[in-house]
């Protein structure tokens, strides 16, 4: 959570665009990286992630603080924002272009000669998860939030998230195991 | 497996968007006016807090009531409530100690006269020894 996040909220939701600029710098990391993990290639993460901070800036006097954080809520959107890609623009990208997306996102993430485990199979297991599995999954091991965090994310409780987490887990397991 | 799955997603937390596309997208986001909240949702955000605050007030004032005015302003405000039967019993109590009183003036009354006709009787009699006569006027 963002040191003094609750007083910036308040200031953007006055239209203070200096204080939404400091939420923005703060979270769009890892909003992006939830959207990216979920799509096949880079731009469309790069869309969707601004339709969300749009969304957000737009939509900022709905936001209500129940005791969680502003991600929550921006995890919310971009959840939604994902569904409604994959529902109403079908993406038609090619394969060869998807691969290169992935080829340079692994360039940036430090090389390690023992890793084992490549971006590329970790995002082909996750998209054989189901959407609730996917989330909870990069939210708790990708981003480190909070059960709390997600069970609000989600709108599902605490103990369901720690279920669906277990499964997802094995589910990973299973896929990654029969990649091999 | 758990392990490298967990370290792997860690690592993707160095995947960041470029310097470009935060600086446009921001920027195109700023440049946006912003949706001013409808009427219709400001006086409902506005009427939801009010019945908030008011509720509030009232729960505070009717415990207060309770506590200072304790049971009896209830008393008052619902005279047959509960409380009516304990004013039954005090009322039967204290008819129960008038009759009580009563019996005892009247035992005290006839002992006096005995005890009157008792000591007539010693004044008449001088032969009946005095401690006979005690005797009669004790038991």
């Amino acid at each position: 959570m963002l040191e003094g996040e609750e007083k910036l909220i308040r200031a953007a939701q006055r239209g203070d665009t200096a204080s939404f600029d400091e939420l923005y710098a703060h979270y769009v990391p890892p909003i992006y990286r939830f959207i990216y993990m979920k799509v096949t290639h880079r731009e469309e993460a790069e869309d969707l992630t601004h339709e969300v901070f749009l969304n957000a800036w737009q939509n900022l006097d709905r936001y209500r603080s129940r005791g969680f954080p502003f991600s929550s809520w921006l995890y919310q959107i971009a959840r939604n924002e994902v569904i409604d890609h994959y529902r109403l623009r079908r993406p038609n990208v090619s394969l060869e272009e998807s691969h290169a997306d992935l080829i340079r996102a692994e360039n940036r993430i430090e090389s390690d000669l023992d890793q084992q485990l490549s971006l590329e199979e970790i995002k082909i297991a996750l998209a054989e998860l189901t959407p609730d599995q996917q989330d909870v999954i990069l939210m708790k091991f990708m981003e480190d939030c909070s059960h709390e965090e997600i069970a609000a994310a989600l709108d599902k409780s605490e103990g369901a998230v720690r279920l669906i987490q277990h499964r997802a887990l094995n589910e990973l397991k299973r896929i990654l195991a029969s990649q091999r | 497996m758990e392990e490298l799955i967990i370290q792997t997603l860690k690592k993707c937390r160095s995947i960041e968007p470029t310097a470009e596309f935060k600086d446009r997208s921001r920027a195109l986001i700023l440049s946006h006016p912003r949706k001013r909240p409808s009427l219709l949702a400001v006086l409902r955000r506005e009427a939801i807090e009010n019945v908030k605050f008011t509720l509030a007030l009232s729960l505070t004032a009717i415990l207060l009531v309770a506590v200072f005015g304790g049971i009896a302003s209830w008393e008052r405000i619902f005279p047959n409530g509960p409380w009516q039967e304990r004013q039954n019993l005090l009322t039967e109590m204290e008819t129960a100690n008038f009759e009580i009183e009563l019996r005892e003036a009247e035992y005290f009354t006839e002992s006096a006269k005995e005890i009157a006709t008792l000591l007539g009787e010693i004044k008449n009699s001088e032969t009946a020894p005095v401690d006979t006569l005690l005797d009669q006027i004790i038991f």
